[in-house]
């Protein structure tokens, strides 16, 4: 029976993945040349205009800077998404089957990771029937569903002094992108990363706050206001939406384009690290 | 032609991923294999108008056009966002039912409604009887006034 529905199945996935494949099979293998318009005018006019050796920095946050605008809406949308999903508030739904037992649980073995330690060595002197009870504890303990030791020592140690070389390649990465390979996004997600690395390798006497989840939402929000307000700024000086407020000065002719890169950068950093931190399960430390 | 083969290859495993396997964060690998199939095939396909990067230092002629490398900047950020919305998703599943595995999710999904019903019917008989207790306990109070008035 229960083989017999294995390969019905496996047939299924095979039809469907042989439709997939006929379907995509032809744009996949589309030779038709790629138009070349785009190309030879940006490659003619794109850095006189915008004033960013990067092409496609100049793209993103010269000719359609509006998408970019929207794109980091989306961004904003998935990160109160995901907060919402996994906050207290949507977990709670979700209690009615036994969720409630396993976030306790959860929630205590942190905290009962540093006392098991040194109870257990007193073992040794104590009578045999206190072992018994003791080892059906932990028992029970394993049952439920302990999280594993992540931390070790060498993550903490190569996560923590890697963090700051990462912060600053980020950085670079950042306010870079009009003149090499980068830009606001790839800098922000470096930067989250060189977050995430200070919160694995984060010890309890640790100085820094960027790692908490609060201080992470405040900056994304400073940023998307910041660039909103960047965004409005040409019309004062009688452009456009998102026209350049800065004018067109000889020494840095991407300087618009280098604030947009950093305040986006900003806001991708903040978000995706809240994300993680928050996917971590620290959203409440 | 044989790197759009390979990507045809790449996408069909995620598709694959998301059919056949159990576990549900095997699926949502299978979603960012198909997401990554499709950035590198729009890259490819704007590489073959030149042979350099799009950075227009001195002497560079003959770029790659950089349309799709700034769209796909887009579609990356969005993969991003469904990415992370999948596994917030999947971790509440994993609240809900303690297992990845999606059959698991689906019979736990499937009992759940009877068991809440089946809650709600204790709490609402455990409130019901707390309210006759106390009607209970009231009553002998007013009960003999009640007598009283009927026997006048």
């Amino acid at each position: 029976m229960s083989k017999g529905r294995k390969k019905g199945s496996q047939l299924q996935t095979l039809l469907s993945l042989a439709a997939v494949s006929a379907v995509l099979l032809p744009v996949f293998l589309l030779s038709s040349p790629w138009p070349a318009a785009a190309r030879d005018y940006l490659e003619l006019h794109g850095v006189q205009e915008t004033g960013a050796i990067n092409l496609v920095s100049a793209i993103y946050l010269g000719y359609r800077a509006f998408d970019t605008l929207g794109e980091t809406i989306v961004l904003l949308t998935a990160v109160s998404g995901t907060i919402g999903i996994l906050s207290r508030a949507g977990a709670s739904l979700a209690e009615g089957y036994r969720s409630s037992e396993e976030t306790l649980s959860i929630a205590e073995a942190s905290e009962s990771e540093s006392a098991s330690v040194p109870a257990a060595e007193p073992d040794l002197g104590s009578d045999p029937g206190e072992k018994a009870l003791r080892t059906e504890e932990t028992h029970t303990k394993h049952r439920k569903h302990k999280p594993r030791r992540l931390r070790t020592h060498l993550l903490e140690v190569v996560t923590g002094t890697l963090s700051p070389v990462v912060l600053m390649f980020g950085f670079y990465v950042m306010l870079y992108g009009h003149l090499s390979p980068g830009g606001g996004f790839q800098g922000g997600v470096v930067i989250a990363s060189g977050i995430v690395f200070l919160a694995l390798g984060n010890r309890k006497e640790s100085s820094t706050k960027i790692t908490q989840a609060s201080v992470l939402g405040r900056i994304e929000a400073a940023a998307f206001l910041m660039l909103i307000l960047i965004s409005v700024s040409g019309i004062i000086q009688g452009g456009g939406f998102l026209d350049n407020p800065l004018g067109e000065s000889v020494i840095l002719p991407a300087g618009f384009i280098i604030l947009l890169n950093a305040v986006i950068g900003l806001k991708v950093g903040a978000g995706i690290g809240f994300m993680c931190i928050a996917l971590l399960g620290k959203e409440n430390s | 032609m044989i790197e759009r083969l390979l990507l045809l290859l790449l996408f069909l495993t995620g598709f694959w991923g998301i059919l056949e396997k159990k576990n549900i964060i095997k699926k949502i690998f299978g979603l960012t294999l198909i997401n990554s199939a499709a950035v590198l095939l729009f890259v490819i396909g704007g590489s073959e108008t030149g042979k350099h990067t799009p950075i227009m230092e001195k002497g560079i002629v003959e770029i790659v056009d950089p349309v799709p490398q700034a769209l796909m900047l887009t579609a990356i950020v969005i993969g991003v966002c469904v990415t992370a919305l999948a596994l917030a998703l999947a971790y509440r599943l994993y609240k809900a039912s303690g297992s990845f595995n999606i059959d698991t999710i689906r019979k736990a999904v499937h009992d759940m409604p009877e068991e809440a019903e089946i809650k709600a019917e204790e709490t609402y008989r455990e409130a019901a009887e707390e309210i006759s207790e106390e009607a209970e306990q009231e009553n002998p109070v007013k009960k003999p006034q009640k007598e009283a008035n009927n026997e006048s």
